[in-house]
């Protein structure tokens, strides 16, 4: 008789099993088929792989996540961690579940955007969702995209209808709460021609002594679109948090996303962009500030696709106590793709002795007609700055977190709305108070 | 030398030149005024060959030979000069080995012999006098770092070098201080001969107190519309252009 | 000008064809086909080697045997058969040589043919060459020269006879046999290669060089190249090479070892020019080299310079581990890749001293269809306190069918290290051509001129007589018809 041994992966995946879909449409039922027809030819990725050399997932694979459903939530809980003053529509999921309680959602049939949860628009608007649902996350080659397009419980659905401007950003909010919690939160957010749309998506811990969240947003920018979406990552240090983003855009769009982790036992982000329509702009910032042994892994894709397009990319990163930063990006230009510029900016400050930062600033380029350039430092803050700053009577903290402010705010003007910027210069600032 | 009749040319579908005719006597020094966008630069671009201006029209001859025909560096080894208006800078690439491949590349092409070295280094301090051109520049990058002068005069000293049949002078005046603007003027004034010609083109008239034009031209909207002596630069520096655009206008 | 003549000058500027494409006919001594334990016994017993030697071949042979060919890389061949690869070939030695006169005249012809000034006009120049021709080296000039200061230069088999402490102590210690791939194959198989070796204090008055060819059908070359530099001594050392045409693909496969100790300092020079494969890409050499430098103690320099414009396939990565205390590495790299050529090539700066400095500036030029990367790593240890490293990695692209590409790997334990890199990928200036067109410079040499222009900063560092040749290396790869 054989016998049969069950690897990590496979142990895991019969945890993650269980959950019934059986409700929803064949369409949709044929993505979660499709992932899990990939997951069996994948494996957790290990640090054999090119863009998984800095990080380690071998924890993931042999703590015992399973999906489950939060019970006794309280509107306390809830409300400490909405951002204040920030006028929205708000979206609440807790372990990847919908909480309509908590949520304000808008679902007018003829009105000029939806926003809802997705399992919701599944059904009510299932002609507005086949089309992109899982159509960027196709790739047969990502355990984690796969992961969450099989066990995906719910998420946000944003709409806006062609030439309209959805009137106030929406707070999509994820919360984690137990232990041993997986959780799936995947948003989809769909700008047609010309519409306008804020997103701020946020992830945080309830209580927790260890969770997974496997996230995703799918984002399609159709043709004049504008799409902002801002990305707070903000879980407890129990907490590993592996996302990924996907945006397409089509001609004459711009597609911005900031994206801010501060806090969890180890963020990973791939963010994919494929620039598809000409004369688009696509927009990546990111603001890192690190302490404790949080490791945070940023991975970056830009594919130009098409000609006379831009693409802006500044990463800053303040690294702190143990922490490490990784930050790895990507420009890609195809052949027909001429007239591109494409920039690319990683800065690093380390300021402890046991604080780590890699950096792997990529081109591949096959289009000559091009401009792209990426730069990037690793250093301390300019002593002579500091020196200035002290000998004017500034205490070498204040000082510091004078420069900390001007090196990191540059990243974080991108952020439009005032009161999220204020939510995470206040998350910065802990960050960098907590042991200092 | 050079006669052009009826040129039309355009970039990116927008037409500039608008059946343009010049003609042009060894010589002679011809000014070519305008006010902005009226196709001055176009005029000189199209001579010199550059090909984001596509000719849609007319004809360009030069010594008998149809200069539209021949490519940038055959025009240049049939004589055609083009001073910059925005000289390029090529990093890396020092001045003296940038003018000293022209050199030889136009000798090439006129089926004369490389130039030696000796020579060539006698005839390159001359020159650089000429044109108050520090011999410093000379091993430093084309343009690279250059001041507006000596980017200015550095034009001036390469046609010196080159030896010209035509030289034309495009916005040379612009961002030119007084100083530089008399030495870059004597620069022209001594390289002019009975041989060869300049067409000066300006905006404004007074390059032309120091380089005194035998005829000047009023380009608009892509055509000449008034051709006079050196008295009508001056007018037009007193009254402006509207004069002449109103004048046109009334009469169509 | 339409666009589709400019396609056609740039097709004109970027399809010249390789010029020293010619076979020399010398008799060779063959090893048999493919590799064994057999053929690692026959090579070592052929050179006379001890014992010692044969079992580190036969160790790094185990090795490989384990290992697998790296596909990281950005390029995409195919792959070698390592059975069908004879690996040893020497020109039957008729007996040892006096002087160049008893060098075989079809040798010298082809130098000759060659531009390798391996003659009297060379020695006047005050440069001993050691030629190293199908893996064994047949004349090795100057030496008494240089012996007279201490200076060993000669070849690595004569170092293993005459000199067998140094290089036991040293082969291997900078690139361990296990290494990567292909350091353990060359470790087992290695042919020949030069030995260099400066004592104490002495600054080695002339340039030290070597010139590679491939010549034999079918052979891999394998050389072994180990440079030591004793306290306070300085060697400038010159690389250069140049192979003939040939339809199928050729491997090579070199290591090269630098130790520097205190105070002292090693440049190594390269300008590569192997057959590139036809317009094509039929033939041409895969280059497979590892080479490495250690700078072993304090204030100790190593400093690579390269110029490549040859070979089908290039993977090299020039590195520098820096471990004694304000150690210096450089790295200035010229990579140009035209047809359709693939090259992968960077360096690595790894700092483990104090106060370490490393400096990278590399340009690469994609013309045709060829795919050009740029690959580097900048480790900065823990221990490496108020290290620097400075990186400019500039790109030129010629042509819309070619690649370039970049990646860097940057990897910082120390905070209060300062690290700057940037990278830039622009097309061949359209504003500068037109303005050499408009001096009377033809399309393809004002190309020439750019190009050189855009790499100035890294052929200032080759020795004058070098630079001159690279230069024209520069232009022969990136022109069709040079006057």
């Amino acid at each position: 008789m054989a016998t049969i041994t069950l690897t990590d992966k496979d142990r895991f995946l019969i945890n993650q099993e269980g959950q019934d879909f059986s409700h929803e449409a064949k369409t949709f039922i044929k993505i979660r088929e499709l992932a899990l027809k990939n997951l069996k030819g994948l494996d957790f990725p290990t640090r054999k792989l090119e863009d998984w050399k800095y990080t380690n997932l071998r924890e993931v694979s042999k703590t015992e996540f399973r999906p489950q459903t939060a019970v006794n939530i309280i509107e306390e809980k809830i409300k400490a961690h909405k951002i204040p003053n920030l006028d929205a529509y708000v979206l609440v999921f807790v372990n990847g579940f919908f909480a309509p309680k908590f949520s304000n959602t808008v679902e007018e049939k003829d009105g000029d955007f939806i926003v809802t949860n997705l399992n919701k628009a599944k059904k009510d608007f299932i002609k507005l969702v086949e089309p992109h649902l899982g159509f960027q996350t196709r790739a047969k080659d990502q355990f984690f995209v796969n992961l969450n397009s099989a066990f995906s419980q719910d998420g946000g659905f944003i709409y806006v209808k062609s030439k309209a401007v959805l009137d106030k950003p929406v707070h999509i909010i994820n919360l984690v709460d137990g232990d041993l919690v997986a959780s799936y939160p995947r948003n989809l957010i769909v700008a047609e021609k010309s519409a306008k749309a804020k997103v701020v998506v946020s992830y945080e811990t309830i209580d927790s002594n260890s969770a997974l969240s496997n996230v995703i947003n799918e984002v399609v920018v159709a043709e004049g679109a504008n799409v902002i979406l801002d990305k707070i990552q903000n879980e407890n240090s129990n907490t590993y948090h592996i996302g990924a983003d996907f945006a397409t855009q089509q001609k004459d769009s711009i597609f911005t996303i900031n994206t801010i982790p501060a806090n969890a036992k180890l963020i990973r982000n791939n963010l994919n962009i494929v620039i598809n329509g000409t004369n688009s702009v696509a927009n990546l910032y990111g603001a890192i500030c690190l302490n404790g042994d949080i490791h945070v892994d940023n991975q970056t894709f830009v594919d130009h696709a098409k000609p006379n397009c831009e693409s802006n990319e500044l990463y800053k990163t303040v690294v702190n106590d143990s922490a490490t930063s990784i930050f790895n990006g990507k420009i890609y230009v195809n052949q027909i793709a001429q007239k591109t510029n494409a920039f690319q900016s990683n800065a690093n400050i380390l300021l402890s002795d046991d604080a780590r930062a890699n950096s792997k600033p990529q081109l591949e380029i096959y289009a000559d007609d091009v401009k792209c350039s990426h730069g990037c430092t690793i250093g301390q803050f300019d002593n002579e700055a500091l020196f200035y700053l002290k000998s004017r009577g500034i205490r070498e903290e204040v000082a510091q977190k004078v420069l900390l402010d001007a090196f990191i705010g540059e990243v974080l003007d991108n952020i439009e709305e005032e009161p999220v910027r204020k939510y995470v210069d206040q998350l910065i600032a802990d960050n960098f108070n907590s042991k200092n | 030398m050079l006669k052009i009749d009826g040129l039309e040319a355009e970039i990116e579908g927008k037409q500039i030149l608008k059946g343009l005719n010049l003609e042009v006597k060894p010589g002679e020094i011809h000014a070519v005024m305008g006010p902005n966008g009226s196709g001055k630069s176009t005029l000189a671009s199209v001579l010199a060959g550059r090909e984001e201006y596509e000719v849609t029209g007319g004809s360009v001859d030069f010594l008998e030979k149809d200069l539209l025909d021949l490519a940038p560096e055959e025009r240049a080894g049939e004589g055609v000069f083009l001073a910059f208006q925005y000289p390029v800078e090529i990093p890396g690439v020092s001045n003296i080995n940038f003018i000293k491949t022209a050199v030889n590349e136009v000798r090439d092409y006129r089926g004369l012999p490389a130039m030696e070295t000796k020579e060539f280094m006698a005839h390159l301090k001359e020159k650089q006098k000429l044109v108050k051109l520090s011999g410093k520049l000379a091993n430093r990058s084309v343009n690279e770092g250059f001041s507006g002068g000596e980017k200015k005069r550095n034009e001036i000293f390469q046609m010196a070098m080159l030896e010209p049949k035509l030289g034309v002078l495009d916005e040379t005046d612009s961002g030119l201080d007084i100083d530089a603007l008399r030495i870059v003027a004597s620069g022209v004034n001594e390289l002019k001969s009975s041989k060869n010609a300049f067409v000066v083109i300006t905006h404004y008239q007074r390059l032309l107190d120091y380089i005194v034009p035998d005829f000047v031209h009023v380009l608009y909207d892509g055509k000449i519309v008034k051709t006079g002596s050196k008295e009508l630069a001056l007018e037009l520096e007193e009254k402006g252009y509207d004069w002449i655009i109103e004048e046109i206008e009334g009469k169509s | 000008m339409s666009m589709s003549d400019e396609d056609k000058i740039i097709e004109e500027a970027t399809s010249g064809e390789y010029k020293y494409g010619f076979v020399s006919n010398i008799d060779s001594e063959l090893a048999q086909k493919g590799l064994t334990e057999e053929t690692i016994r026959f090579i070592s017993g052929k050179k006379n080697e001890p014992e010692w030697l044969l079992d580190w071949r036969l160790k790094a042979f185990k090795m490989w045997e384990n290992m697998e060919e790296p596909e990281w890389a950005h390029i995409s061949y195919p792959k070698p058969e390592f059975q069908d690869i004879i690996y040893y070939a020497a020109p039957k030695p008729k007996k040892e040589y006096e002087s160049l006169d008893e060098v075989d005249p079809e040798i010298l012809k082809t130098f000759e043919k060659l531009g390798v000034p391996i003659n009297e006009q060379k020695a006047l120049a005050g440069v001993a060459v050691d030629v190293v021709m199908d893996s064994v080296s047949v004349a090795t000039t100057f030496k008494e020269k240089l012996s007279e200061l201490g200076i060993i230069f000669c070849s690595f088999s004569e170092a293993v006879k005459n000199h067998p402490d140094l290089v036991k102590k040293y082969v291997g210690s900078v690139v361990p046999q296990a290494d990567n791939f292909y350091s353990a194959l060359n470790s087992a198989v290695f042919s020949d290669g030069s030995f260099c070796y400066i004592p104490k204090g002495v600054k080695c008055p002339m340039e030290l060089s070597t010139y590679f060819r491939i010549n034999e059908a079918n052979t891999g070359q394998f050389e072994r190249t180990l440079i030591i530099a004793e306290e306070g001594s300085y060697v400038s050392y010159l690389e250069g090479c140049t192979a003939p045409q040939r339809d199928e693909n050729q491997l090579h496969a070199a290591v090269v070892e630098i130790v520097a100790m205190k105070d002292a300092e090693v440049k190594y020079s390269t300008v590569q020019n192997w057959y590139p494969g036809d317009k094509k890409g039929r033939g041409g050499i895969y280059n497979f080299v590892t080479k490495r430098g250690l700078c072993a103690e304090e204030n100790s320099k190593i400093s690579w310079t390269q110029v490549e414009t040859g070979s089908a396939v290039t993977w090299k990565y020039p590195s520098c581990i820096l471990k004694g205390d304000n150690s210096v590495g450089e790295f200035f790299s010229v990579a140009v890749t035209n047809n359709m050529q693939q090259a992968d090539t960077g360096t690595k700066m790894i700092h483990i001293g104090k106060n370490t400095k490393s400096t990278i500036v590399s340009k690469g030029i994609s013309a045709g269809k060829s795919q050009n990367s740029y690959r580097g790593l900048v480790k900065i240890g823990k221990g490496a306190v108020g290290s620097r490293n400075f990186s400019q990695c500039d790109s030129l692209l010629i042509g819309d069918r070619c690649g370039a590409h970049t990646f860097p790997y940057i990897e910082c334990n120390n905070k209060s290290a300062k690290i700057e890199h940037e990278a830039t990928t622009s097309k061949i200036g359209e504003d500068q051509l037109f303005y050499c067109n408009q001096r009377g410079i033809k399309t393809d040499k004002a190309i020439g001129l750019i190009v050189n222009g855009f790499c100035k900063n890294v052929m200032d560092n080759l020795p004058m007589e070098f630079a001159i040749e690279a230069k024209k290396l520069l232009e022969i790869s990136l022109e069709g018809s040079v006057g």
